[in-house]
């Protein structure tokens, strides 16, 4: 980043006070035209910005929310940026919507950059950001109000929201147990999202309250994608038949559809041969044929919680009153046709 | 724009400017009825918090607006993806404007949260880059724009859009030339001018090829994955004979809602009834059989559209080349060849295979 020219090279340079420049800058009618004018000039010259903070102290607002992302799937984008919009049209705050890579080592920095450049209020965070502390150290050391949204500890429940993915996914595993299936395979997402371990270790969590072993055999490694899903799948199937599962769990919806895809050109029926389970309730649960037993993920909800949230930090309110147990947004289980009991052996 | 200042609302509301500021700030120690007056002030001057108090340097918020309909927020996510990849490398920032096309407050709404975000210039989805009421506003307000997929676009430099029409024309015919007599198709939204538009590239396409219209084949679908399959069911429900063999969707939801009823009635796909839909979404790929369809390149054409918008706002020349973006056929596994109606020999056939397998099971495979 560039070094900011501080308010004391503005005031120097145009020879006036500190607190002239600061009048200038807020605008305050107790400056005289021409020495207005003549500090817009030299700040304009030096290209300089009041840092953030600084604004903030000052009480301006730029009614900028932002919203970082680095995810894949454009339902969850959509998602969220409907659902915190939904809060916020009321309060007049909008949101800017910046596409960031979190793999980059310039994550922070890039951050930053944005931050600043926008001038926003506040920000919220998405997975797999609402995890990283070098970008919650930037936002901290600025000073601007944010919100997590899903980050895999309860360790800042002051400034988060949560779900309960594990959980979900133990219950979805336990209703196949119910249902007779005793070989139930899983297949992982995109590991380097927190959400995806929850979800595995729900699977496990499943298993084991029912008395079932885990097996290796049953557990396939995807990156998230329907194709992916569909590779895992084949290696899954392509077993004696003794030892194939008769229902697969899957981290995700697009992932589930590969899984249907893979069956579909193996020739096995879903649900009568395979049940089959998704992640998410995306409108492509619903949109495929059958349709999709799965885990509604409360998005919208989740980003209105956290936009009412974020809006009470910039109103102000204090970490006290904001000291409150962890706000949990339950993920449910919407049973659909892809789903059924296990055929008797 | 008004100039009403913060202290005009505070003379006229009679409170001291930190209440209007407390209100403005949605700061909760102002009585609700002091808040209900302030609100009036605010609302009959038509203020605005000092833009130029949220921003310093100059007039530029290096911020283009996304301006998109609620129910189209998926639509908009391809549009912010092209967007973004411009605005990136010129360091603009983009801010979104969901609205309601069908509010009647549409165009005073877009002209406040233009105004309130400072954005540069805006990009217009459709449908509302189809409504002259939303054109209006921004031509008054001094907005620059850019229109994506308008209808009528032969007169107007800031636009960009695709080659519906002929890409539907091609996809008839493509699938009469698989055989299809009886092709089956589910328009648009009406309101959506340039879906609503793919209908024309049918009509066209059966008449290169000399089919005769078929009104009974045509329905009215609403864009939405549940109206696709409302017209599938429609159409299938047809007598055998006059049935289609391929019905070609507007877009990929509502082909998806074909393909649906079509499971539904154990019709195999393709080799009962050919599905095709249009604009390659993602969904088009993850359903079985995954769609053929014409891939209309969203990301390039809202990339276009912002490098438009760039050039208007550096008041660079406009460049009347390249505002079209081509949109190409995709062939997957939901098309076929029309079924052989000699449907003796297709239950020989079935039989005889299942007698293979029979065998098969027997001598221990």
């Amino acid at each position: 980043m560039l070094p900011r020219p501080a308010i004391g090279t503005v005031a120097a340079e145009a020879r006036v006070s500190i607190k002239t420049v600061s009048r200038v800058i807020n605008n305050s009618r107790r400056v005289t035209a021409a020495t207005r004018e003549h500090v817009m000039g030299v700040i304009r010259r030096l290209n300089y910005s009041p840092s953030p903070t600084a604004r903030r102290l000052a009480g301006h607002r730029s009614y900028l929310v932002g919203l970082p992302f680095d995810n894949p799937y454009a339902s969850y984008v959509t998602e969220v940026q409907s659902g915190s919009l939904a809060s916020f049209r009321d309060a007049n705050y909008q949101v800017v919507m910046h596409a960031c890579d979190a793999r980059s080592p310039q994550i922070a920095d890039e951050i930053h950059l944005f931050v600043d450049s926008v001038r926003v209020d506040g920000v919220i965070l998405t997975p797999p950001l609402s995890d990283m502390s070098a970008v919650i150290a930037v936002l901290e050391s600025e000073a601007i109000p944010f919100v997590r949204i899903a980050p895999s500890t309860r360790s800042d429940p002051a400034r988060s929201i949560f779900t309960n993915d594990r959980e979900a996914c133990a219950a979805m595993t336990r209703h196949l147990i119910c249902l007779g299936h005793r070989r139930i395979g899983f297949v992982i997402g995109q590991l380097d999202h927190a959400g995806t371990v929850q979800r595995y270790n729900g699977y496990c969590d499943g298993l084991e309250t029912s008395g079932l072993n885990r097996s290796v055999r049953l557990v396939a490694q995807g990156d998230g994608t329907f194709e992916s899903a569909v590779e895992c799948t084949r290696r899954l199937l392509e077993k004696p038949s003794g030892t194939l599962p008769t229902a697969i769990v899957a981290s995700n919806d697009a992932m589930a559809a590969g899984v249907l895809t893979a069956a579909r050109m193996m020739g096995i029926a879903v649900p009568d041969e395979l049940s089959i389970a998704g992640f998410g309730d995306e409108p492509l649960a619903a949109q495929m044929w059958p349709r999709l037993s799965t885990i509604r993920q409360p998005l919208h909800a989740m980003a209105q919680q956290a936009a009412t949230l974020l809006m009470r930090q910039l109103r102000g309110e204090t970490a006290d009153h904001l000291q409150q147990p962890p706000r949990l947004i339950e993920s449910t289980l919407v049973l659909r046709q892809s789903t059924a009991a296990a055929r008797a052996p | 724009m008004t100039n009403a200042t913060i202290h005009d609302v505070a003379a006229q509301a009679r409170v001291s400017i930190k209440t209007v500021s407390r209100v403005i700030n949605n700061v909760k120690t102002v009585q609700p009825q002091t808040r209900e007056r302030v609100m009036r002030v605010i609302r009959k001057l038509d203020y605005h918090p000092n833009p130029s108090a949220r921003g310093l340097g100059g007039s530029r918020s290096y911020l283009i607006g996304l301006l998109y309909d609620n129910s189209c927020a998926y639509y908009a996510t391809g549009v912010l993806a092209g967007v973004l990849e411009t605005c990136r490398a010129a360091r603009y920032q983009v801010v979104l404007h969901p609205c309601d096309y069908e509010a009647p407050t549409l165009a005073a709404e877009i002209s406040r949260n233009v105004r309130q975000s400072r954005a540069d210039g805006v990009i217009v989805t459709p449908p509302l880059s189809d409504m002259r009421t939303v054109i209006d506003a921004l031509e008054e307000q001094s907005i620059p724009f850019v229109r994506i997929a308008p209808a009528e676009h032969t007169n107007d430099l800031h636009c960009v859009f695709t080659n519906d029409r002929e890409s539907c024309a091609k996809m008839t015919e493509q699938l009469a030339s698989l055989g299809h007599k009886r092709i089956g198709f589910v328009v648009g939204n009406p309101d959506h001018a340039a879906v609503a538009d793919r209908y024309r590239g049918y009509r066209d396409g059966l008449r290169a090829c000399g089919l005769q219209l078929d009104k009974k084949l045509v329905v009215q679908g609403y864009n939405s994955y549940n109206s696709g399959a409302e017209c599938g069911r429609k159409l299938l429900n047809l007598p055998a004979a006059k049935r289609p063999t391929a019905i070609f969707a507007s877009n990929d939801e509502m082909a998806a809602g074909v393909l649906a009823v079509a499971h539904g009635m154990g019709l195999a796909v393709p080799e009962d009834l050919s599905v095709a839909g249009f604009d390659d979404v993602p969904l088009a790929s993850q359903v079985w059989p995954a769609l053929t369809t014409i891939r209309q390149p969203i990301p390039v054409m809202s990339a276009r559209a912002a490098e438009l918008l760039l050039r208007q706002l550096r008041g660079e020349p406009d460049d009347r080349s390249g505002h079209i973006v081509e949109s190409t056929l995709t062939f997957r596994q939901s098309t076929g060849p029309a079924p052989n109606r000699n449907l003796v020999d297709r239950t020989r056939n079935g039989r005889l295979a299942k007698s293979i397998a029979a065998v098969q099971e027997e001598s221990g495979e």
